[in-house]
């Protein structure tokens, strides 16, 4: 069993076909959709995090390559500028996944990576410009 | 009772002991009011938030032919200047946009650079584009002109700061069921989150809630480098409802300050963009309390939960400027990451950085340490600014 998170672009003559069905159906695969974007007539956009078995997964990108998706890891969609944070804490609480904790004691901030599903709350709140997104891969 | 002559003999002597406002409380605990006194000179104190009444007093070189600014239009880096002073001095306001900025119009806006961001730009030794527009005199002949200048280049840069270091502030929560964008930051709907500001106990007016150290002419830690007290702010309000021990019920006292941006540092004077609302400037700031008394020292034992703090909402009260206080919480619930108001929980978070706020009071406590920073004599204690004795 592998997890990872992935970025999905597809153009728009794929729009309408059942993709995630499709990726739990045939691959066996547990698909979380972290974000969407998806119009008919226009390029798709999807980050999702899949579960499953890694030859299944290994098919499933093949699948998906197939039909003309364009798939991206998602290494880091949201990255924290460590320098630029002054440690306000004005990014805690719209942060659905609490990437980000708190230090009660020191009142220091600390990104857990690993957590975020790429909303970009963070960068909204952020008034330090201490969140950059890589828009590559984040969607 | 204790001199800030006798202060200052110890601080060249290297002698002094300084201790952070965070520290006090717990000497005092140990060893009591008596002996605490006696062995501690100084208390420092330390905040770090956006202050958006804060900007820059410059003046430029004179290109050959002169230009006038006054009554003509001045630019930095597009961000417009006020100029309405003599020849080539120009002030820039934290707030201030450039014309082309979008604004509001694609709600909520980004504000990505204004005056703030300037100021921080110049700390940071980077080029800065001045432009002036102007008309034609005799001794001013030049209508235009453009340059490039920094911080060193400029003959003055001075830090001048209308209305810093609020005493106390409210605790921002939206009770609307949508978003809203405020110079507290985003707040969530339905009481999704309550932002609050300051640096609490850490903060240099509620060590001196009467003001009866702090007036005209204190020295201080500004921005990195060492700046003074020049005023008390705009919208100074002494006279609120306060706790026994003195701690004022909301938005109390404020300072206006002045220091010398060449020394300043960029770790401390920070340009802020705020979703929605405009841009602004995070300023530290730090203010040295003499312990020349018991009662002195006594104010600077104040601890996160002897400060209360009004909770007020910004969707409907605020902007209609209805008095309306819909709790009261302490600034050490607050920092414990939730609270409960009208029987709901919610996070809180702060525009303001406690651990700057300390890192702030820490340096001063070196300088002083150290023997690279005295204490000085204010002209008149802010207290006694508009008594006429």
């Amino acid at each position: 069993m592998i997890k990872r998170k992935y970025l999905l672009i597809f153009p728009e003559e794929t729009v309408e076909k059942p993709i995630t069905y499709n990726l739990i159906h045939d691959y066996n695969l547990m698909i979380n959709i972290l974000k969407a974007s998806v119009t008919p007539g226009k390029e798709g956009r999807l980050v999702i995090e899949v579960q499953g078995d890694k030859k299944a997964l290994a098919n499933a990108k093949l699948y998906l390559k197939e039909i003309g998706v364009n798939i991206k890891p998602v290494i880091e969609g949201i990255r924290w500028l460590k320098e630029r944070c002054v440690h306000c804490t004005a990014c805690v609480p719209g942060c659905p996944s609490q990437c980000f904790v708190v230090d009660r004691k020191t009142m220091v901030i600390s990104f857990e990576k690993e957590k975020c599903i790429v909303c970009k709350h963070c960068l909204s709140a952020c008034a330090y410009g201490a969140i950059k997104i890589l828009e590559n891969n984040a969607g | 009772m204790r001199t800030i002559e006798e202060i200052n003999k110890k601080i060249k002597s290297g002698k002094a002991v300084v201790v952070t406002a965070e520290e006090i409380s717990s000497i005092v605990k140990k060893k009591g009011i008596k002996k605490t006194l006696q062995e501690v000179d100084v208390v420092t104190t330390g905040t770090f938030s956006p202050m958006c009444s804060s900007g820059i007093l410059l003046n430029f070189p004179q290109p050959k032919p002169k230009i006038k600014t006054g009554g003509g239009t001045v630019y930095l880096n597009k961000v417009p200047a006020y100029s309405g002073l003599a020849a080539a001095d120009v002030y820039l306001g934290a707030s201030a946009l450039p014309e082309d900025d979008p604004r509001n119009t694609v709600y909520p806006g980004a504000f990505k650079y204004g005056g703030g961001h300037v100021i921080e730009d110049l700390v940071n030794g980077k080029d800065i584009k001045l432009s002036v527009f102007s008309y034609s005199t005799r001794c001013y002949p030049r209508k235009e002109y453009s340059c490039s200048v920094n911080l060193k280049s400029l003959n003055n840069a001075i830090l001048l700061n209308p209305r810093n270091s609020y005493q106390n502030y409210n605790v921002a929560v939206n009770l609307s069921d949508k978003v809203i964008y405020t110079y507290m930051g985003v707040l969530l709907p339905k009481l999704g989150s309550a932002n609050y500001a300051t640096a609490g106990m850490l903060s240099p007016l509620m060590n001196d809630p009467y003001y009866k150290t702090i007036g005209i002419g204190t020295r201080i830690f500004l921005g990195g480098g060492v700046g003074y007290v020049v005023w008390h702010g705009t919208q100074h309000q002494p006279n609120t409802s306060r706790t026994e021990r003195g701690i004022p019920r909301g938005p109390a006292g404020t300072l206006a300050l002045m220091g010398d941006l060449k020394q300043m540092s960029s770790y401390f004077l920070r340009g802020v963009s705020l979703r929605g609302y405009g841009v602004s400037l995070a300023v530290g700031i730090g203010i040295p309390i003499p312990l020349l008394n018991e009662e002195i020292l006594s104010y600077t034992l104040v601890t996160n939960k002897d400060i209360l703090m009004p909770v007020i909402d910004y969707s409907e009260a605020y902007p209609n400027g209805k008095d309306e206080v819909l709790a009261e919480t302490t600034y050490a619930e607050l920092q414990s990451g939730h609270i409960k108001i009208l029987g709901k929980a919610m996070p809180t978070c702060t525009l303001s950085s406690y651990a700057r706020a300390k890192e702030v009071a820490n340096t001063l406590k070196s300088w002083i340490t150290q023997g690279k920073f005295t204490l000085t004599q204010p002209a008149v204690t802010i207290d006694r600014l508009n008594n006429d004795d």
